[in-house]
């Protein structure tokens, strides 16, 4: 069940996010993050932070794999969430799941994770061979 | 929109594409896209495609961001020469104020012995910065793997990134 005030919805870009058994936030990442929503992410990502911290959240999924492209001050926005996570107790871990047909998250997502290695995971979504 | 030559012309020299617009943020993502199917259908590379459309939307950006032109009136070119170099050059008006810490932030960004490290160098530069992100530029550098210039001319500003055909630095 999508969790309303920690989910984002704008013309070209939405975040669903769902607690999920086990402790979990599961975010689902769809869409074109620009210039437009960069203040939304901003807001969203400081809410789901404090959301995890103040419960008993242990991990946060984000699914990357349908995000066409992420601007550069969007990924500023993912890199201050990181910031915030080594700022105190360090409570929860953040799995990325990416996808190879966005060439861009190669590269971003290997420099965020750089920023926390402990704290921030990658996993790569294969896309199935071809039948 | 006015495009003050034909778009998609296939000259001599290769591909030339010429897109002049005023340019309003709700544009970036259509002309990424655009920009990713061209490339991809003269390069034939869908990575080098990818990099190419990622430096085009850090660019026009920038542009719509920094034009002293009240209308973001804002020019895309994008270039294949045959088989040899790609480029995506955004113009925009400017000053020589704006653009005098841009050359500088170019060179070192060309000149950074190993891009990737300079990325992470600006993202927590990035960090302590109270708005704007700055890295379009060094995403441009380190991701895409393009080398950038500019130079102003009579008052426009032009920023282009570029690499060989097949050639990954």
């Amino acid at each position: 069940m999508i969790t309303e005030e920690l989910s984002l919805r704008r013309d070209t870009f939405s975040v669903k996010t769902m607690r999920v058994p086990g402790n979990k936030l599961h975010l689902q990442m769809d869409g074109c993050a620009d210039l437009r929503v960069q203040n939304d992410i901003a807001v969203l990502l400081d809410r789901i932070h404090k959301e995890a911290r103040n419960t008993s959240v242990t991990t946060v999924i984000v699914n990357m794999e349908n995000l066409e492209f992420l601007n550069s001050g969007c990924f500023k926005c993912l890199c201050s969430w990181v910031r915030w996570m080594l700022g105190g107790p360090r409570s929860y871990v953040v799995t990325i799941i990416s996808s190879p047909k966005h060439h861009w998250q190669t590269r971003s997502l290997s420099a965020l994770r750089q920023l926390a290695p402990d704290l921030i995971s990658v996993e790569v979504v294969r896309d199935p061979p071809p039948v | 929109m006015d495009n003050p030559q034909q778009p998609g012309v296939e000259s001599d020299e290769g591909l030339v594409f010429h897109l002049e617009v005023s340019m309003g943020i709700y544009h970036l993502t259509a002309v990424r896209r655009f920009v990713a199917e061209l490339m991809q259908s003269v390069v034939n590379d869908p990575a080098l495609a990818a990099r190419l459309a990622m430096a085009t939307h850090e660019l026009l950006e920038n542009a719509v961001k920094y034009s002293t032109n009240t209308r973001r009136l804002v020019s895309l070119r994008v270039a294949a020469e045959h088989s040899h170099r790609v480029r995506v050059t955004v113009m925009n008006a400017s000053t020589e104020e704006l653009t005098a810490p841009l050359r500088v932030l170019l060179a070192q960004l060309n000149q950074a012995p190993n891009r990737d490290a300079k990325f992470r160098e600006m993202i927590e530069q990035s960090l302590l910065r109270e708005s704007g992100s700055g890295l379009g530029l060094a995403r441009i550098s380190a991701e895409a793997e393009l080398d950038l210039s500019c130079e102003l001319h009579q008052g426009i500003l032009s920023v282009t990134a570029e690499t060989a055909i097949g050639e990954r630095p």
